[in-house]
């Protein structure tokens, strides 16, 4: 994981540095990146429960401070 | 002479495209004994489909599916077909990226988690998809010999086992058999809209056509032969409940102690072929990815892609049974898919061609 982890950011940090400069393209190239990051870190640890119930108690906490205003 | 080099290459690189993962799965588990029916109805099916294709190639050769969208169809429609069948590829990357990683950790290495192979494959697709289609086809041309030579070996071997008594009764239940060829048409045979990825590199479009059809017909007799021997080595009742078939088949071979674990051939040839597969949908969601969101070639899509792939990969099934699920809705959603898009490209096609010819007789 940590091998894997090391690879990723090194690949991000030199694939990245190419698109940094064009403006129209960097959003959807970086959500892309953070997605794939964010996916391949939730499958590898099998945390897909804790995301579940972290995105389960945001949403709570939303709605109830949605209430309350 | 180039030119008909770069076409057998394509040939051998769709060949190993439709033979990952069916090769070890096995194909539909329902039709049992009446595979090879299926197989048959299958192969007239996808005949006509891919004389479709290549009818789409050879009125605009040198074009991938996406360029072709974006020419013939309206904005909005080409941005809904683009994503959906930027979905599409991610999907069955996910599930070829899984499949391999659930063999290797179930039968060839044992105590490595499935991770380890999975990133394996991504790492060499990322390389593959990188370098292009054409090198993707070099490699392709090069291992496809050693895979029809590893095939034809087992094949062989396998001959002792057979007893094509357990074909028998032929189109035993109808239900079954029907049921059994539509989950055909969606799984192994529903990537074949993907080969488009590799068809757009064609220069030449008569050879796109013939080596998109004969390559369909050469990877079904290799199944077809597969699928039969897997049938009469194993029986009916075992292959309607067993997972990777091909490799269960392959385990009864044994020659004396000399070499006792045939299977590992069927390893390297499960290897390559998902290497190439792997590779062609890598490019594929790039292309689309790109043509969608309007990016210059030179923007590097690859390695994000590959873990958005890895990562569904590893969300999304937990065990074969979750595979099975998914596949039963994703058979009702191949075939539209694999349809739709060309279809509507074709029609875009002769309708700017009527009306480029009544434009030129208005202006006689």
């Amino acid at each position: 994981v940590w091998l894997l982890s090391a690879c990723s950011v090194l690949a991000f940090l030199y694939e990245g540095k190419t698109v940094w400069k064009e403006k129209r393209q960097k959003t959807v190239y970086f959500a892309l990146w953070i997605a794939g990051l964010i996916l391949l870190t939730v499958g590898v640890t099998d945390s897909k429960e804790v995301v579940c119930d972290l995105a389960e108690t945001i949403l709570k906490q939303v709605k109830e401070w949605r209430i309350g205003t | 002479v180039n030119r008909e080099m770069h076409a057998n290459r394509i040939f051998a690189l769709s060949v190993l495209f439709l033979l990952s993962g069916s090769i070890v799965w096995g194909g539909s588990r329902e039709a049992r004994q009446d595979i090879w029916l299926v197989m048959l109805v299958n192969l007239v099916l996808f005949s006509l489909i891919v004389s479709f294709y290549g009818l789409l190639c050879k009125r605009c050769p040198g074009k991938d599916l996406f360029v072709l969208m974006r020419t013939f169809l309206p904005a909005g429609l080409w941005r809904m077909l683009s994503f959906i069948y930027i979905v599409y590829a991610f999907l069955i990357g996910a599930v070829l990226l899984w499949n391999f990683g659930q063999f290797s950790s179930r039968y060839v290495l044992w105590e490595i988690p499935k991770h380890v192979p999975i990133f394996l494959l991504v790492a060499v697709c990322i390389y593959g998809a990188k370098k292009g289609i054409k090198a993707v086809c070099l490699y392709a041309s090069f291992v496809f010999p050693f895979v029809c030579l590893f095939l034809a070996v087992t094949m062989g071997l396998s001959i002792k086992s057979m007893d094509f008594g357990e074909l028998l009764p032929v189109c035993y239940d109808p239900a079954l058999f029907l049921d059994g060829a539509y989950t055909m048409t969606a799984f192994p045979f529903g990537d074949v809209v993907l080969l488009f990825s590799a068809y757009g590199a064609v220069s030449s479009h008569t050879s796109a056509y013939r080596n998109h059809t004969g390559a369909v017909v050469c990877a079904y007799g290799i199944l077809l032969l597969i699928m039969v021997r897997n049938a009469a080595v194993l029986g009916a009742p075992l292959l309607g409940e067993i997972d990777y078939a091909t490799y269960h088949a392959m385990g009864i071979i044994g020659l004396e102690d000399f070499f006792k674990r045939i299977e590992v051939l069927l390893t390297f040839a499960v290897v390559f072929c998902d290497v190439a597969k792997g590779c062609i949908v890598l490019i594929f969601a790039c292309q689309g990815i790109r043509s969608l969101c309007s990016f210059s070639r030179s923007v590097p899509m690859e390695i994000p892609v590959a873990f958005v792939m890895a990562g569904l990969s590893l969300l999304i099934f937990d065990n074969n049974a979750q595979l099975d699920r998914f596949l039963e809705l994703f058979r009702y959603v191949s075939l539209p898919v694999q349809l739709t898009g060309p279809g509507l490209v074709l029609a875009g096609v002769f309708f700017q061609k009527r009306n480029v010819k009544k434009q030129k007789i208005r202006n006689v």
